[in-house]
């Protein structure tokens, strides 16, 4: 490629010819301020902060979106160049209330810094300020109109990068304000980005107001806890207390979700466990650490192979995998990681990065919304439909990818997976058609006969999907990516910790065959979907060992509680959606007496005269085998049929424990079609109940125009509401609503 | 030199606005001569040698404008801008609204001479009178089958659209317009890309003022070389005058390029009313520098005597102020407006105009400061040429020329915390 001579203050850099005088300028070493520009938006010109004098212009010209030219000549530090700057940084704060001390954002203020640097010590403004009220926008964000200085980037970032239009600019000229029109709530799982991209402290996080200052936070680059993924972040402790997240390198992708960002305070939280618990009849009392192993150790020496079983949370790092692993060997027992009832294990394919993604020309998505499992995906799915992609959502309930893809079909969920198997084989199910117009129709004709198409397979699509997505792609030369539950799911396979899944191990407990079980980072019952299952065999297992951070249900079932750290307090590895190992490393000092997992397992061990191995070095996840496992998919018939998923504020871990992030969804809710809300008597904000033979519960009903008549949406993870009791091993399940 | 009945010839006939008037006149037989006779080389070849250039105020020449678009196979798009918002200006109004199809003919030629299919006519919002007429005339050309697909049986398609605009002076700047025509935020847009190449839809665009391409039928009909006769020897043609202020006959004249300043505003425009004397002069809308009495002393109605004089010809909106006039006022009232219509997206110009408007009210109200001035005279370095589009040097024009010609004026209001005209 041929580059262009440019010479900034004197300093000759060779660039492309598509660079900028601001990419020349960061090549050559010269500082130029800004505050609108940001790497990942398109260049806006609006800030007027990057002027520079280009020898030949009559203007000052915009370094940010001024296209460098062979033999240019840039001057950044003339009087001219000097002047311009100041009087910028003059006109922002004319209007800026210099709440500095009060302000969240300072020390990582772009207006504070910049003015520090160019700006001039004194102001010559002597009218009145023109203040504007405080917004909350919901449990997430904070909205401060004066201190912003409209630099639009975080309107940019909806528009260009989320695909959304509420948050904007309203109104005109100097009383211009950013915001969203018509909700009091913003919270639309990437807000997060608009408070780490504004320069200034107009749109701040609610989770941190007036915590600390950012300088007396000490960053570690860890790796997010919540999907697959794996986001690099920063946590920022002080005080052994974890306060804040940051995001600050493009790794994968430039942007965060909500769950990485606001999802975190569960670390902090009060009522964490924080020292060992063992039953005293219907108490538990607390016990030191030397003698829970002991009694433990104890108890289950007196069981025989195959009477023990693990049930891992799909969370763990790997170094707890290669722990859990080698203690079931040495006891000889049944582990197993899924407990979400998946019926599937994690497929091996060719994509090995995100850019994969964002470079794909088709892309299909099928059986779960990808923004809620893998939320950063979908920016990159969405990156790729605004560079000319074609999108297609398929899916039985509304996904955030939906209204923004070119092709997005509300099928039935009795429906869902046929509909599916049908696509890859070729073929439109009449469902489908129904559900689509001839035009959307062409369009994924002609990306099912394109050979750079790329399926995602969201976390509700069987094993049988997957084994029959599998072959057909690796035929016909399509990408593949199956996602997973968990933010480890990949490892914990490569690790071998699966047997006949979870709900085998809880089926093993009823019979009788499985005495002994260790449950650890779960709640089953928040997990597993059939409650009554999970209750039968935690009230009938003889001895129960739960370790986790919190005494939730299934805890209050157990005859010892560890506890555990959470993942700002522990090291280790993870494997991430791309088959890559990832790295979190310690924040914090674990709190109290918690300890790893592979602590507590070691402690065991050691006392049951057994070895376990914390080595993973070993893992060579370019080995690893793809397994096709093929479950039974049971067709669900009913008056109704139901799909229970969580909503985004409700689906990050330890999310009840998590204030403001499970605040954004406050009240779990049942979507409707129209016809049925008719046919009901009800309509949008009323109340149904909806139940089966195992229990009933009270929705507040949503109306979805295009739903699919008969089928409804559930949603789940809401504290003291277990929608799972209604559920018998599938996350779909025929019910019957009526008006409350 | 007096009037130049050329643009205006019609608008005094009654019902001029309507289809069989216009044609009376040999209306769209230019149109007919330009698809059937002309290629469209021809045309953007005529125009450049007529040396017409763009009335809108910034007077680009339209010929080159046209060549700027590339000679591919997209769709391209020619825009007609009626926004018609500058202070002052009023001219395009009368050939709205009194000879539409002058106008329609216009575009329609025009947007044959540069291979666009759809053209816009982008009104602004308060012409809502206008915008009817237009409709109309389109509906009556189209049924005629004078535009629309196969207009006068050439096989080239016509379509000409009327856009209603929602009141915002910043969407009469070309990109700002764009957007708005394609249902965004008017905000101006940066450039480049420039609009001939990447403009509405982005897809190559044209966009040309109300009497510009009201201006072509004439060249078509009688040569690029008998228009370039008019005017003076590099300002060419006729232009439309909007006087308003304190004459005794403001309105819409039409001179040829080149007349006497003093001509227009003493004899055409019947001279200062009540036999005041002449205080200050905007020549060319709100946003050009005014001129003292004397300094318009021999200047002539062209683009360069008037940028020889120190300031510019504009949209030819010639606002006359006489000795009552209070020059502070004046233009505190015209910052206002430029602060109201700020399109509030850079900061030197949200910022800058709202700065100029508290200042300015406090030396209205008797309590400005010495070095307030010296704020406002420093507006010219912070803010001037350091915008996103020409807004914000269109502020500063009255501003700037309005303290350095006057400053007396403004002193006075600071040091006796009143008007010394008693208003």
């Amino acid at each position: 490629m041929s580059t262009v001579k440019v010479t900034i203050d004197g300093i000759t850099v060779e660039v492309s010819p598509d660079a900028t005088i601001l990419q020349a300028a960061a090549k050559a070493g010269v500082d130029i301020p800004y505050f609108c520009y940001h790497p990942f938006l398109k260049p806006a010109g609006l800030c007027r902060m990057c002027l520079v004098e280009v020898e030949g212009m009559p203007k000052l010209a915009p370094a940010c979106v001024t296209q460098v030219r062979d033999g240019m000549v840039v001057k950044t530090n003339t009087e001219r160049v000097k002047k311009a700057r100041e009087g910028i940084i003059e006109f922002q704060l004319l209007h800026h209330p210099l709440d500095c001390p009060i302000c969240d954002q300072a020390g990582e203020c772009y207006l504070q810094d910049i003015t520090f640097r160019y700006g001039k010590a004194t102001s010559r403004f002597a009218d009145e300020k023109e203040l504007y009220p405080t917004k909350f926008y919901g449990p997430l964000i904070v909205h401060e109109q004066s201190r912003c200085i409209l630099c639009k980037r975080c309107v940019r970032f909806s528009t260009e990068v989320a695909g959304g239009t509420e948050w904007n600019v309203y109104w005109r000229a100097a009383h211009s304000i950013i915001g969203a029109y018509d909700t009091d709530t913003v919270a639309n799982y990437f807000t997060a980005n608009l408070v780490e991209i504004c320069p200034v402290g107009a749109i701040t996080s609610r989770l941190y107001r007036y915590k600390t200052r950012i300088w007396k936070l000490d960053f570690t680059r860890s790796v997010c806890d919540h999907c697959e993924i794996g986001c690099s972040l920063d946590l920022g402790v002080r005080e052994n207390q974890l306060f804040k997240i940051k995001h600050n390198i493009m790794d994968p992708t430039p942007w965060l979700c909500d769950k990485g960002y606001y999802a975190f305070d569960y670390v902090n939280h009060a009522e964490r466990i924080l020292f060992p618990l063992k039953r005293n009849e219907k108490k538990m009392v607390s016990v030191s650490s030397e003698d829970v192993s002991d009694q433990i150790a104890k108890a289950l020496e007196g069981y025989k192979e195959g009477e023990v079983a693990l049930i891992v949370s799909p969370h763990i790092v790997l170094e707890d995998a290669a722990a859990v692993k080698s203690f079931a060997d040495a006891l000889k027992a049944k582990v197993d990681y899924r407990v979400y009832g998946e019926d599937y294990l994690p497929l091996k394919t060719g994509v090995s990065d995100i850019s994969d993604v964002e470079g794909s020309k088709n892309i299909l998505i099928l059986c779960g919304d990808v923004a809620v499992s893998h939320p950063v995906l979908a920016l990159s799915v969405l990156k790729a439909k605004f560079s000319g992609a074609n999108v297609a959502v398929i899916s039985a309930n509304d996904t955030y990818l939906g209204e923004r893809s070119n092709v997005f079909a509300l099928v039935p969920a009795s429906k869902e997976e046929a509909i599916a198997k049908d696509l890859l084989e070729g073929r439109l199910n009449d469902a489908l058609k129904q559900a689509l117009s001839e035009s959307e129709l062409e369009t994924l004709r002609s990306m099912l006969q394109s050979e750079d198409l790329m399926v995602i397979l969201g976390v509700r699509a069987s094993s049988a999907l997957r084994s029959l997505a599998y072959k057909i792609s690796s035929d016909k030369g399509w990408k593949l990516l199956a996602l997973d539950r968990g933010s480890n799911p990949k490892g914990l396979f490569a690790m071998g910790l699966y047997s006949d899944g979870v709900g085998g191990i809880l089926k093993g407990v009823v019979d009788g065959k499985v005495k002994a079980l260790l449950v650890f980072g779960v709640d089953l019952f928040e997990t597993y979907p059939d409650a009554a299952l999970v209750k039968e065999a935690l009230s009938s297992v003889e001895f129960l060992v739960v370790g986790d951070l919190f005494f939730h249900e299934t805890a209050a079932y157990a005859d010892y509680f560890l506890p555990l750290v959470s993942f700002a307090e522990d090291s280790g590895t993870v494997v991430n959606l791309f088959w890559s190992k990832r790295r979190r490393r310690r924040a914090m000092e674990p709190k109290g007496e918690s300890t790893s997992l592979r602590k507590w397992l070691a402690s065991i061990a050691d006392r049951l005269g057994v070895n376990v191995t914390t080595e993973v070095e070993g893992l060579d996840l370019s080995s690893v085998e793809v397994k096709l496992t093929e479950g039974k998919v049971e067709q669900v018939d009913g008056k109704f049929v139901a799909v229970v998923e969580p909503p985004f504020y409700r689906s990050a871990k330890y999310a009840g424990w998590c204030s403001n992030f499970s605040e954004a969804s406050a009240e779990p809710k049942v979507v409707l079609s129209i016809e049925d809300a008719k046919a009901l008597g009800v309509k949008e904000g009323d109340k149904v109940v909806v139940e089966n033979s195992r229990g009933r519960f009270e929705f507040r009903v949503k109306l979805r125009e295009g739903q699919p008549a008969s089928s409804v949406v559930l949603d789940c993870g809401y504290d003291r509401f277990p929608v799972n009791l209604l559920l018998t091993g599938s996350w779909k399940v025929a019910v019957d609503l009526k008006k409350a | 030199m007096g009037e130049y009945k050329l643009l205006l010839a019609n608008v005094e006939k009654p019902d001029s606005e309507k289809l069989e008037v216009y044609r009376a006149s040999g209306g769209y037989e230019r149109l007919r001569k330009a698809l059937f006779e002309m290629k469209p080389e021809e045309i953007v070849e005529e125009v450049k040698k007529s040396g017409l250039r763009g009335r809108g105020g910034a007077g680009f020449p339209t010929g080159v404008k046209w060549g700027f678009v590339p000679k591919t196979d997209e769709p391209k798009y020619l825009v007609c801008n009626a926004d018609e918002g500058e202070p002052g200006t009023f001219k395009d109004r009368v050939i709205i609204e009194k000879d539409p199809h002058l106008l329609l003919e216009g575009i329609a030629i025009s947007a044959y001479a540069i291979g666009a299919h759809e053209a816009f006519i982008y009104i602004r919002g308060e012409y809502e009178y206008g915008a009817q007429v237009l409709e109309r005339a389109i509906k009556e050309a189209e049924e005629a089958g004078i535009l629309g697909p196969n207009a006068l049986g050439s096989g080239y398609d016509i379509k000409i659209t009327v856009h209603r605009g929602a009141g915002a002076y910043v969407c009469g700047e070309e990109t700002a317009l764009l957007n708005s025509l394609e249902g965004r935020r008017g905000h101006p847009r940066i450039r480049p890309p420039f609009p001939a190449s990447k403009g509405l839809y982005q897809h190559p665009t044209v966009i040309n003022n109300v009497e510009t391409l009201a201006t072509v039928p004439f060249i078509v009909e009688r040569g690029g070389d008998w228009y370039a006769s008019l005017g003076t020897e590099k300002s060419k043609g006729t232009k439309l005058f909007s006087i308003s202020g304190h004459v005794n006959r403001p309105g819409v004249y039409e001179l040829e390029l080149g007349t006497p300043f003093k001509e227009l505003i003493y004899d055409i425009a019947g001279g200062i009313r009540d036999g005041r004397k002449l205080k200050a002069v905007i020549p060319g809308g709100s946003s050009t520098p005014m001129l003292k009495a004397e300094e318009i002393e021999g200047v002539l109605l062209d683009y360069e005597s008037l940028q020889a004089a120190g300031s510019m010809l504009g949209s030819g909106a010639v606002i006359v102020m006489d000795e009552t006039t209070c020059i502070v006022k004046a233009v505190y009232r015209m910052a206002k407006f430029y602060a109201h219509e700020s399109c509030g997206q850079c900061t030197p110009c949200r910022e800058g105009t709202r700065w100029m408007v508290q200042i300015l009210t406090r030396i209205v109200n008797g309590q400005g400061r010495m070095e307030d001035l010296d704020i406002l005279l420093d507006m010219k370095d912070i803010m001037g040429g350091n915008c996103l589009c020409p807004l914000g040097d269109a502020a500063l024009g009255p501003l700037i020329s309005g303290i350095t010609k006057f400053r007396d004026e403004f002193e006075a209001h600071i040091m006796t915390g009143r008007c010394p005209l008693g208003g």
